[in-house]
């Protein structure tokens, strides 16, 4: 780490080139919104211009390190709280504290501090979170009234959020199920961890121990969350028959199309559903996560980051500001629903006037970070398979956490 | 009579308009050959074992001898992986065979719009395997996927089934998604053995009052023996290789039931940034399909031999 950080240094004459790589330039909206970002920075500083590279979603981690490697980095990337971890463990990102305490505009405290401290090294901070959004229960109105629930009056407690699942879970006349009271996270993919680690949080247990050097996961409470999930789907029945095969967009297309009643899911998923069905406009609604012992939910962070080998980094950060001004938070809520990760872009009037928005943000008070740290890809890979094989009843809850919890002391023991 | 063709060592050291040697303008001619074959072929091969051997830290890279081989061989995914990949290359192979060989006897026949008959049958072939992949990923949703809507609506089933997260159903799935992409690819090696064989064999064995069984036993199947040996190791070789329709459809679930040493290697490298690993395996990977492919230059060499 030591030799990427850089002191800054005169800002440089004459025309600069920076390159910017974000997998969002390949969308429609948010690429439009970024386009429009960018040439809003390039009218500031006409002696800049910028590279756009749009690289999929899922090639931009290793494209990121092959050309660092290779000695030709984007100067600008954006980077899911997953990647961020590995560019900050690899010495690829710049220490950026020593720019933040040049701009009072800038400095850490004006950021999710949940996040914040995920890229926080000592007194090294290596990226600014873009968007921060908590997990929240996510649910149909209209199904909640059909089955004589109060869509006012969400599930608060798991029993009641248990109650709730089975009366939203619907046969028709033939016997067939054809609508489920909640739609598991039972893919194996990233996503899906953010969604699961709040039962284990809830319930005052966690996949890891503090400080991430063991398995937690099959500790009685641990074992007792795990279990209260499991049974939903094994005993009550209200999970969709391919639980095990539902990712976070899957979720969300089967509550578009009214096939579930509930999720865990985000804000910003509001629009997708939206866009997929647009009879859901007035139907979906988000409420605090159920809790049993905790009110906790889990962050999900997307970091703007500055390659430690860029060859403009004054001009790099400059841009990372721009993107992270309050003015730029606020349109990135506007324009894509997007939770800022800034403070006090969080007090904008069209965050306050929206009902779900200000719950986002009330809810950032019970957030946290899942651990960042490099072996996390494989220790949720392990925690999937375990909620995959007790959900398909190879394993009993107990049997398969305990299975877990050796694979991940082996796995952080290398 | 004088000497027609030179010997093969005069031919050799013969020289051409350039002054070189023939043999040497050989070896010019096969270079840029050699020099593709090593920056595809070699290079990679090598630098995967080499990566397979190390460790690389920030601090640097270390020697690790066969530390990740005996991870991979006392691992529990691994040879999970491992029976997958055979039982999936050994259906493939099967399945595609007993779909291509009565399709290209079809095809063989004189039928009306065999032309436009060869075509249908090779448009799977000409999907993408990745489209294939989503294609077949919506025809088995639970939900919205036309498999289950037929077969609640003719009674077949009470409830939706979940062909890609139900481990008795995920590879059966994927196996015939995985046959309607293939099967062309034998049909075709198969079609082209059949066009080789003379018409006067099957004349003059319905002269001698042979139905149509025994002309395929005794005709067809012999003289196809070949181009089902070469299809058969071929399909092989690129079935055990197979990853965009497991990765599209189940990502190697649920729980490891499709898992695959292609997809592992994946997981490995691009998910768990675990390079070191990922080439290990692909090294074990790459040992055995050398010996799929010392069985094709065998049999290569062999017909060779016979002609």
């Amino acid at each position: 780490m030591g030799r990427y950080s850089a002191a800054p240094r005169a800002a440089q004459a004459g025309k600069v080139t920076i390159r910017l790589q974000d997998w969002h330039l390949a969308e429609k909206a948010w690429g439009a919104f970024e386009r429009t970002m960018v040439d809003d920075f390039k009218k500031a500083n006409p002696n800049v211009e910028v590279e756009l590279d749009a690289v999929p979603y899922g090639e931009t981690l290793n494209k990121f390190l092959v050309q660092t490697k290779a000695g030709q980095p984007a100067d600008v990337v954006y980077a899911a709280d997953a990647h961020t971890v590995q560019y900050l463990e690899a010495g690829y990102i710049l220490d950026l504290a020593p720019y933040m305490k040049l701009d009072r505009d800038f400095t850490a405290d004006k950021f999710n501090e949940a996040a914040m401290k995920s890229v926080t090294r000592g007194d090294k901070v290596f990226a600014i979170p873009n968007a921060a959004t908590p997990v929240l229960l996510v649910y149909n109105t209209e199904m909640f009234q059909k089955a004589g629930l109060d869509p006012n009056r969400p599930p608060k407690t798991w029993e009641e959020f248990q109650e709730a699942a089975i009366k939203l879970t619907r046969k028709d006349a033939s016997g067939r199920t054809v609508q489920w009271g909640y739609a598991p996270h039972g893919k194996k993919v990233w996503g899906n961890m953010y969604r699961l680690i709040n039962w284990f949080w809830e319930n005052d247990a966690d996949i890891l121990t503090p400080d991430n050097k063991a398995a937690a996961l099959s500790s009685p409470e641990g074992v007792e969350a795990f279990t209260f999930l499991v049974e939903l789907g094994t005993k009550h029945k209200v999970f969709p028959p391919q639980a095990t095969d539902i990712d976070p967009g899957g979720a969300r297309s089967l509550l578009a199309k009214q096939q579930v009643a509930m999720l865990s899911g985000f804000l910003g998923g509001r629009a997708p559903v939206n866009t997929e069905n647009p009879a859901m406009k007035d139907k979906q609604a988000f409420a605090p996560l159920p809790t049993r012992k905790k009110k906790v939910n889990a962050l999900n962070t997307e970091y703007w980051a500055v390659s430690a080998q860029s060859k403009n980094p004054e001009v790099a950060v400059k841009f990372v500001k721009h993107m992270m001004s309050r003015d730029g938070q606020v349109k990135l809520w506007k324009i894509l629903e997007q939770f800022p990760g800034r403070k006090d872009a969080a007090t904008d009037p069209s965050i306050e006037s929206d009902k779900f928005a200000k719950l986002s943000v009330a809810e950032l008070a019970n957030s946290r970070s899942t651990p960042l740290i490099p072996q996390w890809a494989q220790v949720v890979d392990v925690t999937l398979d375990a909620f995959q094989r007790a959900l398909l009843g190879q394993m009993q809850p107990k049997a398969a956490l305990d299975n877990a919890a050796k694979q991940i002391d082996a796995i952080l023991k290398r | 009579m004088g000497i027609l063709v030179k010997p093969a060592r005069e031919a050799s050291t013969a020289r051409g308009p350039t002054g070189w040697s023939e043999r040497r303008q050989g070896y010019l001619f096969v270079l840029p050959t050699v020099i593709t074959l090593f920056v595809v072929l070699i290079f990679p091969l090598l630098s995967t074992f080499y990566w397979s051997v190390v460790t690389e830290t920030r601090d640097g890279v270390t020697f690790a001898g066969l530390t990740y081989y005996r991870e991979a061989l006392e691992s529990t995914a691994f040879w999970n992986a491992l029976r997958n990949s055979l039982v999936f290359t050994v259906a493939s192979v099967v399945l595609h065979l007993a779909v291509g060989m009565p399709v290209a006897l079809l095809l063989n026949e004189r039928i009306p719009w065999k032309t436009a008959f060869r075509v249908v049958a090779m448009i799977p072939w000409m999907f993408p395997t990745v489209v294939v992949g989503v294609l077949w990923a919506w025809l088995y949703h639970p939900q919205f996927g036309l498999f289950n809507d037929v077969a609640l609506r003719l009674g077949l089933v009470r409830d939706s089934v979940p062909w890609l997260a139900d481990p008795t159903y995920a590879m059966p799935a994927i196996l015939i998604a995985n046959t309607w992409r293939g099967y062309p690819f034998v049909m075709l090696i198969l079609l082209a053995g059949l066009a080789a064989i003379p018409t006067e064999q099957y004349e003059a064995a319905a002269v001698d009052g042979a139905g149509s069984w025994q002309q395929f036993r005794h005709i067809t199947l012999p003289n196809l023996r070949f181009m089902i040996v070469l299809a058969t190791l071929l399909d092989t070789i690129y079935m055990f290789r197979h990853f965009d329709l497991m990765q599209v459809m189940t990502a190697g679930g649920p729980a490891g039931a499709t898992e695959v040493l292609t997809t592992l290697v994946y997981k490995q490298s691009f998910q768990f940034f675990r390079n070191e690993y990922a080439s290990a395996i692909a090294i074990l990977m790459f040992l055995v399909m050398f010996s799929f492919s010392l069985g094709y230059v065998r049999l290569i060499r062999q017909r060779e031999a016979e002609r």
